[in-house]
């Protein structure tokens, strides 16, 4: 690659942006974490500053090292070997992210709409466009991105606007009477742990200008993003009633079923399949080409092309085995026991300690940061 | 090389996708399903009975020159089983075309399996991927069901459309019937405090005559019986867990409707004296319901705000004044609170089924006290509830004409 | 070069081998000899009477030619360049016993008058297009842009045909890397032929296997003008009217030059249409089969049962269908480009009506079909650039759309949208064009007084000036 790509804020919002509405918009683990009733939309709005809270220290880091690719940063601040280490287990973190997503994808395709196709079929047309996108790089990511997000935002609004006729508020009564202050708040903080998009920002913030503000990205794509999901998860409540919704394996998807335009448009699955499958299939793109470009950082490779394709080959692998396509497995995935233990190491733990000891080596590093130039091109926006 | 791999690869994955198409349907092999019709059996066996559209019949726009004179619109396959999944499948052993129910558009249960329990055949339409929650719930109250695929549709063609166009158009001329779609009833089964309804079709013989298309042959191969049965699609059926407990007349469906505040038009014939009366058409009611305990005992009190029209004014009052106005107001406004009344008594008394959802009202605006006695509200305080009825009405128009037509005008 | 009139009337003879075009004209003058050399059919012949003939051959001639010449020359004693010249159509004198050939530029040929393009037709705007002659084109430009620094840059491709092809830039917007690249890579051409921009187009581009070109065509000096303003670079191609333009963003596929030209509302209108009709064109064939033949449930019944009734009789599934009508629609399209006009409006007639209601009423196709098919290549008359892409992808979707339904739609969204979005033109991403200022005249034009700013994806330098 001769010139390093360049993404602008607008592309990484959006990136991050679909990245996290995709699990809502396919299930919505939310309406079976605490306190599993009618108060879930109050749950998300106590989200909003656990999410912050617990982004806050990766959001540091990357404001202090601007124009540092991720594993370089690892390096800088914990030194080589150990910040190699760290590096790669983000890198197996990011696999792992890909391979869930695939998989949950491949699942809810199965059950809703080809039950008769192979599970291998379902997979390849999640594994070669992923393939190709990744290869094509970053900066191919940033700019398809707005446009499949966009179409996303716009099938949320459509919905929304044609489901107003059967929402029935009294679904949403009584209001925060019946869960207790703890449930709420367990409820916000399990699902404010779910979110691993930040490490998105984080790693692609390498391709951003100088000029974009991080801190502004992040604040847009949280605000926008908490719209959205109460653009979701309002209308589902409302019309299928949150029992029902939890009975549910896609709330939102048979919430689709029951949207009705002009009186002859209607069941339109077929819509909310058109905007969802593209946007998955760009997260699992977003985590296989992090996982490669971070592991090409850690072991000093030129590009990180050459290891998109086996680390799509190992996630197909992996979601080949019997196991990964029972019902059962997923559940136990996107439940509350498992999602949230492994992804706040990773955007909690691991931050943290990194903060502690950037505080304590804080003169090195700040010499280390202001003799490497950073290289890159000027922008003008 | 990377290149010609990936070209092999291409190569391979087009040949193997060209043979498979796995799950695609053409629509010309497609059974769609238009209304189904679920009954049990004596002997505990369920039979399953769809109605499937054919389009030869119908006579689309893009046939030339094709017959359809002689074939009827919609074909019945039925089938038995000892549950409705078997049921549906032994259909599959007459039928030649694959299954397509998302067109589904009504849900005939017969009085016999509704009494027996629904709750087995609602999992299996949330859980099974060819159905969907859109379908409108009916009962049908005759001992042979399965008359409604032999009765006359009007103008529609088939069961479903027909069920279909009294959805859309009933309401908007009389409040009498209900409709209940598969998620509502779901909803109102899933919700504590409340208990679902279904939609009730009676088949009755009617001496009316019918379209030139019915008289065919049918699925079924019944000869065509000289007696014409319509549909009166009015009144509702109450649930209780699940379980058919008991219908309720076009009265009663009335005064529910207006409860819910979905009756669109309603009609009032308001007696006046001497055998005559006076007609008001409430276009709009607004339903507040308060629940709440009290000593030990439920208490409703439910107020209603109803606005309407002056439909037909037989009885000479003058309506053009504010006393003829009050009059006639005052005297509606005991006939609702008298429909009403009724109704939420017979409900309480002889259903002891929860539909209005006083429950629900009570877990809304008392939720501590909902807390404690949700398992007994059913059995001990719903039957015994102390309901009080208030309705305030307000008549807007009076039509094209002011005076009525009865009353002389000053020029005479 | 030899001495003497008959060595180099020899040389000449041999050099051309005699080729009937080529007028050796030996004549006297009052002095010594002299021979006239040029092609008959690419000089002047009456610039050459009064210009070199009659002076020479006037009484009053004094020997020395440079003297009398009524013409301006250049003097050369390179065999090469004489015949690089002569071949250009320069004339060529020899007098006397010099060792030396004066060289006069006498040119004129027969070319197409300037009329309005074939394919380029507009509602507004003026009515000429470019023709095969390069030095009429080039004057088209210079009477619009009429700022010296508008540059030139002329280089001779093709060992056979030394076309003469020219580079077209205003120093001080250009991007100064594309220039240098684009340079680098026309210098880079080694083959024996040119004679139309789009070989030029394919020996310079990169992506070759691409649907989409990072190069952009155009016929109309009004167009060309603007894109040249907006920091492009244009090459010209003697012998064609077709023009290139570099670097070309997708967004410019939506462009016509009458968007400038007539008032905001409409041109918004027309441009939001072309948005949808790019989409419409290529994905509603396999949309169509995926949502007929996957998602039957989105119909509303009416329509699926009628559906149904007009297919029952046809023997394929309705991907076949569809896919035969592509390809006769095809087969029309380009039948009729081919054939002579009278010939080719009846047979478009004959095709349209016959091929549908016959094929309907036999029942080899469904009415349906053929409206999609109709629909979608109606929509892509609205973008003349677009056809390889609309062709290619096309084609994709609607395999994608019968092998796997919706979901193979989505996949091919997702693939056609990062295809274009890789794409590059010359080292500018050809999706670059989304930045704040370039909004205004994107999708929507906003009105022409707030187009303020050049497009930043393409030109680097005065940016920020007022249009």
């Amino acid at each position: 690659m001769r010139k390093k790509p360049l993404i602008t804020s607008f592309q990484l919002v959006m990136m991050a942006l679909g990245s996290a509405l995709v699990f809502p918009y396919m299930f919505m683990p939310i309406l079976n974490g605490p306190p599993a009733n009618q108060d879930v939309w109050f749950v998300l709005i106590l989200t909003l500053p656990y999410i912050i809270v617990i982004n806050a220290p990766i959001l540091f880091i990357m404001r202090r090292f601007r124009g540092r690719s991720a594993a370089e940063t690892f390096e800088m601040i914990m030194g080589k070997p150990i910040g190699k280490t760290f590096a790669f287990f983000n890198v197996l973190f990011f696999i792992f992210c890909s391979t869930a997503c695939m998989d949950i994808t491949g699942l809810f395709i199965k059950i809703y709409f080809m039950s008769e196709t192979p599970f291998w079929a379902i997979i390849v047309f999640l594994i070669v466009p992923l393939a190709y996108l990744s290869f094509k790089g970053a900066g191919a990511i940033g700019r398809s991105a707005p446009f499949l997000i966009m179409f996303l935002i716009f099938t949320i609004f459509f919905f929304f606007i044609f489901g107003i006729g059967k929402m029935d508020p009294k679904d949403l009564q009584p209001v925060l009477a019946e869960s207790t202050f703890f449930d709420l708040n367990l409820g916000a903080f399990l699902t404010a742990a779910r979110y691993s998009e930040i490490l998105i920002l984080f790693v692609f913030s390498f391709y951003l200008s100088k000029q974009a503000n991080i801190i502004k990205a992040f604040g847009v794509a949280l605000s926008v993003f908490a719209v959205c999901f109460m653009l979701i998860l309002l209308p589902t409540i409302m019309v299928l009633g949150d029992e029902y919704a939890r009975h549910s394996f896609s709330a939102y998807y048979s919430f689709a079923g029951q949207v009705e335009a002009f009186g002859f448009i209607t069941r339109v699955q077929a819509l909310f399949v058109l905007a969802l499958f593209p946007v998955a299939i760009l997260k699992v793109t977003m985590y296989n080409y992090m996982a490669s470009h971070v592991l090409a950082g850690v072991l000093g490779a030129k590009s990180h092309r050459a290891f998109v394709i086996p680390f799509a080959a190992v996630s197909f692998a992996v979601c080949m085995i019997p196991v990964m396509q029972k019902t059962h497995t997923f559940l136990f995935l996107t439940s509350d026991r498992f999602f949230p233990f492994v992804i706040l190491p990773v955007i909690f733990v691991i931050p943290v300690i990194m903060l502690i000891v950037y505080f304590f080596r804080r003169k090195k590093i700040s010499a280390a940061l202001m003799s490497k130039v950073p290289e890159g091109e000027d922008e003008a926006k | 090389m990377i290149k010609k791999l990936i070209l092999i690869a291409a190569c391979i994955s087009a040949a193997v996708f060209m043979t498979g198409c796995w799950s695609s349907r053409e629509p010309k092999e497609l059974a769609i399903v238009d209304s189904s019709l679920y009954d049990k059996l004596p002997d505990g066996s369920y039979k399953v009975t769809a109605e499937i559209m054919n389009p030869a019949g119908i006579g689309g726009a893009g046939m030339l020159g094709s017959g359809s004179g002689n074939k009827s619109p919609f074909v019945t396959f039925s089938g038995t089983g000892p549950s409705i999944r078997e049921a549906i499948k032994c259909i599959s052993l007459s039928r030649e075309m694959k299954d397509f129910g998302q067109h589904n558009k009504a849900r005939f249960l017969s009085e016999r399996f509704a009494r027996d329990g629904i709750a087995p055949f609602l999992d299996l339409i949330a859980r099974e991927r060819f159905t969907d929650e859109k379908p409108h719930l009916i009962v049908v109250r005759s001992e042979n069901p399965e008359k409604i695929y032999d009765c006359m549709l009007g103008i529609s063609s088939m069961p479903g459309d027909y069920i279909e166009n009294l959805y859309k158009h009933q309401p908007a001329d009389s409040a009498h019937g209900v409709f209940v779609t598969t998620l509502e009833f779901m909803k109102a089964y899933l919700t504590e405090g409340r208990e679902p309804v279904a939609g009730l079709a009676t088949i009755v013989e009617s001496a009316d005559r019918p379209s030139g298309n019915v008289g065919l042959t049918t699925g079924s191969g019944a000869g065509r019986s000289p007696v014409n049965y319509r549909i009166r699609y009015e009144g509702l059926a109450a649930f209780k867990d699940g379980r058919l407990v008991g219908f309720l007349d076009c009265e009663g469906a009335e005064a529910y409707n207006i409860i819910m505040g979905k009756a669109k038009a309603a009609f009032f014939t308001v007696p006046v004296g001497d055998g005559r009366s006076t007609v008001i058409d409430i276009t709009e009611s607004r339903c507040e319901i308060k629940s709440d305990i009290a000593g030990g005992k439920a208490v409703v009190k439910i107020n209603v705000k109803a606005s309407g029209n002056v439909s037909e004014e037989g009885s000479g009052i003058d309506i053009t004044t504010s006393e003829g106005l009050k009059s006639i107001r005052r005297a509606l406004e005991k006939q609702i609170e008298e429909q009403l009344s009724k109704t939420v008594n017979k409900v309480q008394n002889e259903l002891a089924s929860d539909i209005f959802g006083f429950g629900e009202f009570l877990h809304i605006q008392h939720p501590d006290k909902w807390r404690g006695i949700k398992d007994r509200w059913n059995d001990d305080y719903f039957p015994f509830a102390e309901v009080s009825v208030s309705v305030k009405t307000n008549i807007m128009t009076t039509g094209k004409i002011d005076k009525p037509i009865s009353l002389p005008g000053e020029h005479k | 070069m030899p001495r003497g009139i008959p060595e180099c009337e020899k040389l000449v003879r041999d050099l051309f081998g005699n080729s009937s075009d080529i007028v050796i004209n030996r004549f006297e003058t009052e002095r010594e000899d002299a021979l006239l050399v040029y092609i008959d059919g690419l000089a002047d012949k009456g610039m050459i009477q009064s210009g070199i003939i009659s002076p020479l051959k006037s009484k009053n001639f004094g020997g020395n030619p440079v003297n009398s010449f009524k013409a301006v020359f250049t003097v050369t004693d390179d065999m090469h360049v004489f015949t690089e010249k002569v071949l250009e159509g320069y004339t060529a004198l020899f007098y006397g016993n010099s060792a030396r050939a004066f060289l006069f530029e006498m040119r004129g040929w027969e070319h197409r008058t300037i009329e309005e393009p074939a394919g380029e037709a507009t509602i507004r705007g003026a009515k000429e297009g470019f023709v095969e002659d390069l030095r009429t084109n080039t004057a088209m430009i210079r009477r619009r842009i009429r700022t010296p620094e508008l540059r030139l840059e002329e280089f001779s491709i093709g060992r056979q045909t030394r076309t003469i092809v020219v580079l077209v830039y205003i120093e001080g917007i250009v991007n100064k890397e594309v220039l240098e690249e684009l340079r680098a890579r026309i210098k880079d051409i080694s083959t024996d032929a040119v004679f139309e921009t789009g070989q030029i187009e394919q020996l310079i581009e990169k992506n070759t296997f691409s649907p989409v070109s990072g190069i952009g065509l155009t016929q109309r000096p009004d167009t060309l003008a603007q894109k040249i303003l907006n920091g492009r670079i244009a090459v010209l191609v003697d012998g064609t009217p077709h023009v290139l333009t570099v670097p070309e963003m997708f967004m410019d596929n939506f462009a016509t030059s009458d968007d400038y030209y007539n008032r905001t509302l409409y041109v918004n209108i027309v441009r939001i249409l072309r948005g949808i009709s790019l989409f419409f064109t290529t994905i509603i064939p396999g949309l169509a089969i995926a949502i007929l033949t996957y998602n039957q449930e989105m119909l509303p019944s009416t329509f699926l049962t009628t559906i149904i009734s007009s297919s029952v009789r046809t023997p394929m599934p309705f991907s076949f269908e569809i896919l035969l009508l592509i390809v006769i629609f095809e087969l029309i399209k380009e039948g009729t480009a081919r054939l002579p006009k009278m010939i080719g409006s009846t047979v478009s007639i004959i095709g349209s009506l016959i091929i549908g209601e016959a094929a309907i009423n036999a029942g080899i196709v469904s009415a349906p079909s053929v409206i999609i098919v109709v629909m979608a290549a109606l929509a892509s008359f609205t973008l003349p650039s677009l056809t390889e892409f609309v062709l290619i992808y096309r084609t994709l979707f609607w395999f994608l759309g019968s092998v796997m339904g919706t979901i193979g739609i989505s996949a091919g969204l997702v693939i056609m949208i990062t295809q274009i979005a890789s794409q590059e033109s010359f080292g500018r991403p050809i999706l670059s064009s989304f930045s704040k200022n370039e909004m205004k005249d994107l999708i929507l034009r906003f009105p022409l007084k707030a187009l303020k700013f050049r497009p930043t994806s393409i030109a680097r330098e005065n940016v920020r000036k007022k249009r």
